[in-house]
């Protein structure tokens, strides 16, 4: 069986560079194209989460990819640990807080953000190395992330809630629906597995507050007030999480009431409330299996038994492999961040629809095929009379976006240039030594 | 007099942006943005400046349009006197056909020059009430998780700060054995330990309990005790009863050497040295060498010995054993009696290590053979050079021997090698490796062989088979071994012109049966290997290190490698 669900890694990373590989030809055939600051960062920054992603599957499946060599020095190894912190936080902030109308508004205020991202990583990796004093479990980076989604999430739930009408064209409007649109997307794509854990903050079971990374082993090793920060923090995340997935939950319930009485209009946030009740049926299933045994996990959320194996492949497996890289796609196309104007650019796009489409197919028929003994040829002609159909057309309906999305935007009070190229300096360095050190040692 | 696109769409970008940033519009977008946005302006201005005139004029005041901020960077979207901007969407529509599709989409573009507030952003048209409402819910179930997690683990009778610290220092630190700050009487440790209500050396006692009921274990199977008189032990047991108990060995059944030192010789020494004072509660590991006896400055040489297992503790397997406790099983090798290399490996040793080796899937069941190099333990690849050795028996497998036996137990007696471990020349042939042999040869009327009897020319009744034997002893083996001395490393020029220096390994190869030498030789630059050439030439540079080893070897049997080293100095000059 975990050879099976072993084929998912290697589906969700062919996924995932065909998505950048398609992103990444758009987004670099002309820099200088008539898209606006905005629609560039957005592409970078997705080609950057894509990029983290890969890498990060590339490792896992391959481990010669990352360092280990036990002989390399430790000023390789601190480098490197802090290249993968340093990508990873500036990828999922500037996200969430750099596009399409932003929070950070000055160059200062980047460069702020970058000094406490290095601040943070440098005390939660000064806590947790073997021979630190006081050794105790600091997640002041998480947090400060969580915090940054805090805002994020506000956006989105306010568009799910209150969207502006349809008609309005003000540019109060204007700013919140696409402002709101994007955070949807945004929040879809750097979703978590954490997100597992929303109901296990509210019982207090081990699956959120005994699991790695929020596991509060400081009183012992440090005592109560080290026991009280690591208890501050893993609250912020787990409660962030928690707050984060209910409001949603419920804001998608309400959308999805209101545009039933076609009080609310039926888009993307119709599409994302759906999502988000599958991600619940997920979330409240993965904690039923938890306490009550039917599958059983390690700190680390490794799987235990072959229940367990098959939650976790149709939870963060699923998510990671196919809802990922699916919605980076969405996201890049759907809000203008490349431009697919030509009839080549379309015949393009339905190549990647049909690339998708197929990864789709073979997700599901992998996960089916562990969970139900389906013949692999009833499954074969059950997904070819579905591609048959022309199903990628609704993909590519899906992904069309509206004139809205590609023709508003905010001016950057400043010299965008600079700044486009300091964010990619930012995350683009990092991720190099990275992989460079994974490469040579 | 306002410029034309096509003139402004000339000049450099740079120009445009200084002539827009001079007219403090937005300096973002294209150099057709910034050119209509330039345009815009001068006739946004040029149209004011005649709507004042006018007003000045004819006095007819115009209705001046309120609203939003308007966008720049278009040319139809701008909403114009006594417009309203939700007109914009139906004026975008209204593009003049025969404008390229370039400028089309170029010109379809709205950038607002002014963010909207991020509260806006983030809280909509209301974003007081809002976000007031999300971060309320936020604190709520933050206070909530923080609480509902605190009463569960912090929360104690009394002082949650002083049980949490206390917890820390005894459980974790100062009072627990692998912690780096281990410091069991450290008057913090006595005092957080008190308010526990524990002892503050609880690990070491918990520790030494743990031992003890491993080691009471092996000790109860039977009435073994693991232990055996030494021949010392029988002299010093004899002459401390003739001089001071006043009793002769026969009270203890005239043992000899190899004897097993039983619980009834203990309880009888017990009831010699209990008229002493501190007599009378000897364990018997208090017989051993340096053991802790009252009486063990008379018995420098202790009066027991370990039981012979057939095995021997290793230096690297006394390093392995350190490293995995450590790290592993968190235990120092105190719980082993400290061992050097060379000591008995004992089956107590053996239940200690089982005892750890059962807290992880698949450990607990090794035999002493498990834990030799190659052995099959489930921790073999943490212990490459295994933990043990087959204690000498004076017999090693010789060279013939070892085929010899190969083809007697293909031919005769239907078993491979694998009944003696697949040994190798220079192997010890161990009592078990006899008693395997003497199994064989028992259902063909043999099966009483000693070691000796396996020698070239033995009394075996096998031995017409074996006619150079299967084993040699130590002595010989060594009298056969090469060995090297004097090694120097000489060097020339090179005749060839190339520049190179020629090296060469100086030696003196001795050998008892002075048979050819056929050393190996291996050269190295700075430890990288470099070849195995009886010579070596090259142009090394100046500080270079360049080291030889020579294993010596004459056909059959190698001898210790020795190595010389040269420092290369160049003359700069």
């Amino acid at each position: 069986m975990s050879e099976s669900l072993d084929l998912l890694d290697d589906i969700g990373l062919v996924l995932s560079v065909f998505v950048l590989l398609f992103i990444a030809y758009f987004h670099l055939r002309n820099l200088n194209d008539d898209r606006t600051w905005d629609r560039k960062m957005g592409a970078a920054l997705v080609i950057w989460l894509l990029l983290y992603f890969i890498l990060r599957r590339i490792q896992e499946i391959s481990p010669s990819m990352g360092i280990d060599d036990p002989d390399v020095s430790s000023f390789i190894l601190d480098l490197t640990a802090y290249s993968s912190q340093l990508n990873f936080y500036y990828i999922h902030l500037f996200l969430m807080l750099l596009v399409p109308i932003p929070f950070l508004r000055n160059g200062w205020q980047i460069g702020a953000i970058g000094v406490l991202v290095l601040l943070f990583a440098h005390i939660d990796r000064s806590a947790m190395v073997a021979d630190a004093d006081p050794y105790y479990n600091s997640l002041l980076l998480p947090s400060f992330l969580l915090l940054a989604a805090l805002v994020c999430f506000s956006v989105g739930l306010r568009f799910l809630l209150f969207p502006p009408d349809v008609d309005d064209d003000s540019q109060e409007a204007l700013a919140m629906r696409r402002s709101g649109f994007f955070a949807l997307g945004t929040i879809a794509v750097v979703m978590d597995n954490m997100v597992f854990r929303a109901v296990g903050f509210l019982d207090g079971s081990g699956n959120a507050w005994w699991t790695f990374p929020t596991v509060n082993y400081s009183g012992a090793s440090a005592g109560y007030d080290y026991a009280m920060i690591t208890l501050t923090e893993m609250t912020i995340i787990l409660g962030a999480f928690s707050f984060l997935m209910i409001g949603f939950g419920v804001g998608a319930i309400y959308h999805l009431i209101k545009a039933s009485r076609r009080e609310h209009p039926v888009s993307l946030a119709t599409v994302f409330s759906g999502y988000i009740l599958f991600i619940w049926l997920l979330i409240l299933f993965r904690h039923w299996a938890y306490v009550s045994q039917y599958a059983t996990w390690t700190m680390t959320e490794s799987p235990l038994d072959d229940n367990a194996a098959i939650i976790t492949a149709l939870s963060d497996g699923f998510t990671f492999h196919l809802i990922y890289p699916t919605i980076a796609l969405l996201h890049a196309v759907k809000f203008g961040l490349i431009t697919i104007e030509s009839e080549r650019d379309k015949k393009i796009l339905r190549v990647v629809a049909l690339g998708v489409m197929v990864a789709i197919t073979a997700v599901f028929t992998t996960l089916l095929e562990v969970i139900i003994p389906v013949p692999d040829i009833l499954l074969a002609v059950a997904c070819g009379l579905v591609l048959a159909t022309g199903w990628e057309r609704y993909l590519i309906d899906a992904l069309e976006p509206d004139e809205e999305m590609k023709t508003i935007s905010w001016a950057w009070p400043g010299n965008e240039r600079a700044m486009m190229i300091g964010v990619n300096l930012m995350i683009g360095v990092p991720f190099a030594i990275k992989l460079l050190t994974g490469v040579m040692w | 007099m306002i410029p034309s696109e096509a003139e402004l769409v000339k000049l450099k970008k740079d120009e445009l942006v200084a002539m827009a940033s001079g007219l403090e519009l937005a300096v973002s977008g294209t150099k057709q943005d910034l050119a209509q946005r330039i345009i815009q302006h001068k006739t946004e201005a040029y149209d004011n400046e005649t709507d004042r005139l006018e007003d000045v004029l004819y006095h007819t005041p115009e209705e001046v349009a309120g609203g939003n901020e308007p966008p720049s960077g278009t040319a139809e979207e701008e909403p114009t006197e006594g417009e309203a901007s939700e007109d914009s969407a139906e004026a975008l529509d209204e593009v003049n056909e025969s404008e390229t599709e370039e400028q089309k989409a170029a010109r379809d573009h709205i950038v607002f020059d002014e963010l909207p507030p991020r509260a806006l952003v983030a809280g909509g048209l209301n974003p007081k009430v809002y976000l007031t409402t999300l971060a309320t819910v936020f604190l709520l179930m933050f206070g909530y998780g923080f609480q509902d997690y605190y009463g569960q683990h912090f929360s104690f009778e009394g002082d949650d700060r002083k049980t949490m610290d206390c917890v820390h220092i005894t459980y974790h630190t100062m009072g627990y054995g692998n912690s780096s700050k281990y410091d069991p009487t450290n008057e913090a440790n006595i005092e957080c330990a008190e308010f526990l209500g524990v002892s503050p050396n609880y690990w070491q006692e918990e520790m030494d309990a743990w031992i003890a009921s491993l080691v009471g274990n092996v000790a109860s199977d039977g009435n073994h005790t693991g232990f055996v008189w030494t021949q010392a032990g029988i002299d010093t047991m004899a002459y401390l009863g003739a001089s001071t108990f006043n009793a002769n060995m026969s009270v203890y059944g005239d043992p000899v050497a190899g004897d097993e030192f039983t619980q009834q010789h203990l309880s009888i020494w017990n009831g010699f040295a209990a008229g002493f004072p501190g007599g009378g509660n000897d364990t018997i590991e208090s017989l051993l060498p340096g053991g802790n006896s009252p009486f063990a400055i008379y018995m420098p040489a202790g009066i027991v010995g370990h039981k012979p297992t057939g095995f021997l503790w290793t230096q690297a397997g006394i390093d392995t054993m350190t490293y995995l406790g450590a790290t592993t099983f968190n235990a120092n090798m105190s719980v082993y009696g400290d061992p050097v290399a060379g000591d008995v490996f004992t089956e107590q040793h053996l239940a200690v290590w089982n005892g750890f080796g059962a807290m992880f899937p698949g450990g607990g069941n090794d035999t002493i053979e498990s834990l030799l190099p190659g052995g099959n333990s489930p921790f073999a690849i943490y212990m490459p050079s295994g933990i043990v050795e087959h204690a000498p028996t004076g017999y090693l497998w010789s060279h013939p021997g070892v085929p010899t036996m190969a083809y007697l137990g293909s031919s005769t007696f239907g078993a491979n090698m694998s009944v003696f471990g697949d040994p190798a020349p220079g192997d010890v042939f161990t009592a078990d490796h006899l008693a395997v042999w003497n199994g064989f040869t028992a259902t063909l009327g043999g099966g009483n062989d000693t070691f000796a009897s396996l020698l070239p020319g033995g009394d075996s009744p096998f031995a017409v088979y074996m006619p150079v034997g299967i084993v040699i002893t130590e002595a010989e083996w060594t009298n056969q071994t090469p060995s090297v001395v004097n090694l120097t490393i000489s060097s020339s020029p090179t005749e060839d012109g190339s520049g190179n220096t020629t090296y060469e390994a100086v030696y003196e190869f001795l050998d008892a049966q002075e048979d050819n030498d056929t050393s190996t030789v291996m050269w190295f630059v700075n430890g990288t290997y470099m070849t195995n050439t009886s010579t070596y030439s090259a142009a090394l540079t100046n500080g270079s290190v360049l080291t030889v080893r020579v294993t010596p070897h004459d056909g059959l049997y190698a001898g210790s490698s020795v190595e010389a080293e040269l420092v290369i100095l160049v003359n700069e000059s």
